[in-house]
C-alpha cells in the first residue's frame, strides 16, 4: 500500500445575506459539513494531512477551526453554535486551528499555514469521501461574499 | 519500508458513581483488538481523538500496555504491582485545552504524535487503561469513545 502527496483545494460556500447581514458570533459555524474530495481515494481509505493553508479574503482577524469528519453528518447550521449529536460526534476525526496570530497579510487577504502536521483522515465504511466543517472565534464577523475562505490541504493519499 | 495507516476505535466502560477524584482510574485495563497489524509487532500512535459525550472535558492520561495487567480498581487510585509496571509501553496525556465544545459533546484531538505501542508475541492486541486528572467528574458508562490513529509496517 503506497501513498502519494496530493493538493486539495476546498472553497466552501459561506452563508451571506446582503439584505439582512449574518453576524457570526464567537464559536459559530461558518462552514457546515462540506465534502473534501480528494483526501481519500478508496472505500474506508485513509489519508495523512501533512500541511494546510487557509486563505481569509475578508481578513477577519479571527481564529478559524477546521474539523474533519468521516461521514456527512450535521455539524451545525451556519451562523449558529455547533449542534452535533452525541452519536454523530463519533465521526469527527480531528481538527486544526488557524490562529489569527499566525495569519500573514498578503494584500487582498490573509494566509495562515500549518506545516509538519500528521493528521490522519478516513472515509466511513463503504464511502470514499472525507468531510470538513469550520467554526470562527471572536464574534461580529460578517462575510460579504460566499467565497471568502479557501482551504488548501496537502495530504498523502492512499493509492 | 511501506507503512500502513489505520484507525482503532474502542469504548471503555466507565464508573457512573461516585464522582471521580483526580488521580483515579477512569477505566481499568482493556484490550484493543487488532491494533497492531502483525502479531508481536509494534506501531506508532500518530493521533488520538476522544469523543466525550458527557460533555465533561476532563484531563485524562492513557497508559498503553503490552499485556493484560491490572492497574487497580476503577474509580480509585492506581495500585499497580512493580512487576506489572514493566508492561507499560507508553502514555499519552489529554489536557483540558485539547477539547473543543461542539454543543452537548466535546471532542479532544491530538495529532502529530509519535507514541509507541507493542503487542505480545502471537497477538495483535494492545491493552489500555486511563487515569483521570480532573476532580469531581461524573460519567455515563459509555460516555467516552476513543479513536487511535496508527501507523505500522506493512
Amino acid at each position: 500500500m503506497s501513498y502519494r502527496i496530493k493538493r486539495t483545494r476546498i472553497q466552501p460556500t459561506l452563508l451571506v445575506d446582503a439584505e439582512d447581514p449574518i453576524t457570526y458570533g464567537n464559536g459559530a459555524v461558518i462552514v457546515p459539513t462540506t465534502a473534501a474530495p480528494g483526501l481519500t481515494r478508496h472505500y474506508s481509505g485513509t489519508g495523512i494531512i501533512r500541511g494546510l493553508a487557509l486563505i481569509d479574503l475578508l481578513k477577519t482577524g479571527r481564529t478559524i477551526t477546521v474539523y474533519f469528519l468521516r461521514k456527512d453528518v450535521v455539524f451545525g447550521e451556519a451562523g449558529e453554535l455547533p449542534s452535533i449529536t452525541d452519536a454523530d460526534a463519533d465521526y469527527v476525526t480531528g481538527f486544526v486551528e488557524f490562529s489569527h496570530l499566525n495569519a500573514v497579510d498578503v494584500g487582498d487577504g490573509c494566509v495562515t499555514t500549518l506545516t509538519d502536521q500528521n493528521i490522519l483522515v478516513q472515509a466511513e465504511d463503504n464511502t470514499q469521501q472525507v468531510y470538513i466543517a469550520a467554526t470562527i472565534s471572536g464574534g461580529g464577523t460578517i462575510f460579504t461574499a460566499t467565497d471568502q475562505i479557501v482551504l488548501t490541504v496537502f495530504a498523502e493519499v492512499q493509492l | 519500508m511501506a507503512n500502513n495507516y489505520t484507525r482503532a476505535t474502542f469504548t471503555p466502560v466507565l464508573s457512573t458513581t461516585p464522582a471521580y477524584s483526580g488521580g483515579d482510574i477512569l477505566f481499568t485495563t482493556m484490550p484493543v483488538y487488532g491494533a497492531i497489524r502483525h502479531p508481536g509487532g509494534q506501531a506508532i500512535i500518530r493521533g488520538i481523538t476522544l469523543h466525550d459525550k458527557d460533555d465533561i472535558g476532563a484531563g485524562i492520561t492513557l497508559y498503553f500496555m503490552r499485556s493484560n495487567v491490572s492497574m487497580g480498581t476503577i474509580n480509585a487510585a492506581p495500585t499497580m504491582a512493580s512487576a506489572d509496571v514493566d508492561k507499560i509501553v507508553s502514555s499519552l496525556v489529554i489536557e483540558t485545552t485539547d477539547y473543543k465544545d461542539l454543543g452537548g459533546v466535546q471532542v479532544a484531538f491530538k495529532g502529530d504524535l509519535g507514541v509507541p505501542i507493542q503487542s505480545l508475541v502471537d497477538t495483535r492486541t494492545i491493552y489500555v487503561a486511563a487515569v483521570i486528572d480532573s476532580t469531581n467528574k461524573t460519567y455515563t458508562a459509555s460516555g467516552i469513545v476513543i479513536d487511535l490513529w496508527l501507523e505500522d509496517e506493512l
